[in-house]
């Protein structure tokens, strides 16, 4: 069973290069693993791999403080996984984070039946976190709407990138 | 034994334009003895995440020394800190630890068997490029410059008690303290 | 060197004799982790979710059981996350927990991208200073298969870090094979063995 591509690594790199982005703080999932060869060999963006989501928030917040543009890249289960961090270190200090999120069970056709995504959207309501939700490269442009929303606001937003499969 | 707070003052001493991210009582100490409040980012929440927070500003601002001020009370709720900072091994990120003989943070109380983990042979294994541990104010003297200069990360476990009151927590937020420091750096909104 | 995924997993399940094996990421693979040759499925604990907690998890049946053996077969990637967890069960030191890790230097899973630290991080250096009695690193099938009865038979808790090659995934998570038994069937199967 093959996917048709609909949504393709350069589409995500090049918003991320438009917006200045200089680090990608990351845990990888499969569902933005399709990014990965090509963030590697990036030389504009650096990859901050970390060992646990909670991290990629702190890290975020010192690249921030100290003049450079994160954003985070993780998992649905990472966002659970980054509670405290996510209060402390994105609301509480105005941290204007663009968390990349791959939406694990992501189904646009019915109810997901894996808890991970059944939950994610009321977990970011009821932090007051908006989203976005990038599905298709047409979609892409969203990370630019995010990146201002975060920067207009001094809040952390995130963006779910709920898709099928690009090459 | 370090008393700690004078090894906090010697860090003061020596740091020169350094930025110091310190959390819990490190940073009640380090806040009141500090001389360059406008380099130091405080950790009063998420404490755990001291070696994080120092990590990323240690990739930001490569040519500027980074000290984490850490506590063991907390770094063991966040090892796995060591290996993603061993991973990227930034060379400019000093990451001191008390160690502290009388548990301010549980009100004096020993967590059995949680006190005595050896955080020096973790940071190894993790990659850590320097590892030291002082017990006397004079050894961590003497050894000052070769810490702060040598090429990172490096990895110091400072063994510490507390002669006296620990001060209160400083009074301004989180919150002010980054955004004090973005100041400072003339961080431009990129 | 290293071993074959599937070659680890029959070897763990051959010399088990009724130790409760608790697996998880490519060690709890359909294809060529345990579910794939268990021959006592039964008292199989294939944990799905939570990333990271197998040594947890394992450290709980460890307690609730102690005169049975817990072997956990973790993920490096996974350990890395909850890598407090081995100050946890050195601390705790239960005698009859077994901590495999699958040391393939990559999140497998997910599509074979490098842990960090991947090579360089001593896991069984780490857990003797945590507090393990004894740690191994077995990086041949052959050396497994001679040693696991004499470390099974010794008191834990043990970690054996095991270099095993990696078997990467790119098949879209929807189009994965599923378990024949979810997990929470698998623990109720589980919890009706350790009642009898
Ligand atoms: C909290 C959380 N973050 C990320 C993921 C995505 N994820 C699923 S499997 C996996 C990799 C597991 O790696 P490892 O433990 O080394 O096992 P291997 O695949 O190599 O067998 C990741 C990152 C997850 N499930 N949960
Ligand atoms: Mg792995």
């Amino acid at each position: 069973m093959q996917q048709e591509a609909v949504l393709h690594p350069a589409s995500i790199i090049a918003e991320l290069k438009k917006n200045k982005v200089t680090h990608v703080v990351w845990l990888p999932d499969s569902e933005t693993n399709f990014m990965y060869q090509q963030l590697t060999e990036d030389p504009e963006v650096d990859l901050v791999p970390v060992c646990r989501e909670g991290e990629t928030m702190a890290i975020a917040a010192g690249l921030w403080v100290g003049g450079k543009r994160p954003v985070c890249l993780i998992q649905n289960t990472g966002i659970f996984e980054s509670g405290d961090s996510i209060r402390g270190l994105g609301l509480d200090v105005n941290n204007p984070l663009v968390m990349l999120v791959g939406y694990r069970g992501w189904d646009r056709h019915g109810v997901a039946r894996d808890s991970a995504a059944r939950f994610i959207e009321h977990i970011l309501h009821a932090w007051g976190i908006t989203y976005y939700l990038v599905e298709t490269d047409d979609d892409a442009n969203r990370i630019s709407m995010a990146m201002e929303e975060a920067d207009r606001t001094s809040k952390p937003v995130a963006v779910l990138v709920g898709t099928e499969f690009g090459a | 034994m370090i008393p700690s707070q004078q090894g906090m003052q010697l860090i003061n001493e020596r740091r020169g334009e350094a930025l110091v991210v310190s959390a819990t009582t490190a940073l009640r100490e380090w806040g009141s003895i500090s001389e360059r409040r406008d380099l130091d980012l405080d950790l009063s929440d998420c404490m755990d995440k001291a070696p994080g927070v120092g990590l990323g500003l240690a990739i930001a601002q490569p040519e500027r020394k980074v000290l984490v001020l850490d506590h063991g009370s907390v770094l063991r709720t966040n090892l796995g800190s060591l290996v993603t900072i061993g991973n990227a091994a930034p060379s400019n990120l000093v990451h001191f630890v008390m160690e502290d003989e009388d548990h301010p943070s549980t009100d004096g109380l020993p967590i059995p068997g949680m006190d005595n983990i050896n955080f020096r042979a973790l940071a190894q294994d993790g990659g850590y490029a320097r590892i030291y541990q002082f017990d006397s104010l004079e050894d961590l003297m003497f050894s000052m410059e070769e810490v702060m200069e040598g090429p990172g990360p490096t990895f110091v476990s400072l063994k510490v008690y507390h002669d006296g009151d620990i001060p209160a927590y400083p009074t301004r937020s989180m919150a002010d303290s980054l955004k004090t420091v973005r100041e400072s750096l003339d961080s431009t909104p990129y | 060197m290293a071993i074959e995924n599937l070659d680890a997993v029959r070897l763990l399940d051959e010399h088990r004799h009724d130790a409760i094996i608790l697996t998880t990421m490519s060690a709890n693979n359909v294809h060529h982790g345990l579910p794939s040759v268990s021959k006592n499925e039964h008292l199989d604990f294939p944990m799905g979710g939570a990333m990271g907690k197998a040594s947890s998890l394992g450290l709980g049946l460890a307690l609730a059981q102690p005169d049975r053996k817990v072997m956990v077969v973790d993920g490096d990637g996974s350990l890395l996350m909850n890598l407090g967890s081995l100050v946890t069960v050195g601390n705790k030191a239960p005698e009859n927990l077994y901590h495999f890790v699958f040391e393939n230097g990559v999140y497998a899973i997910t599509g074979g991208q490098p842990v960090p630290g991947s090579g360089d991080t001593n896991f069984a250096g780490m857990a003797r200073e945590a507090g393990y009695a004894s740690v191994y690193e077995i990086d041949n099938t052959e050396d497994l298969a001679t040693s696991l009865d004499g470390i099974l038979e010794q008191k834990g808790p043990t970690l054996i870090c095991l270099k095993i090659v990696p078997v990467i995934e790119n098949t879209p998570v929807q189009f994965r094979d599923r378990p024949s038994r979810t997990t929470q069937i698998a623990m109720k199967d589980l919890q009706g063995a350790l009642a009898d």
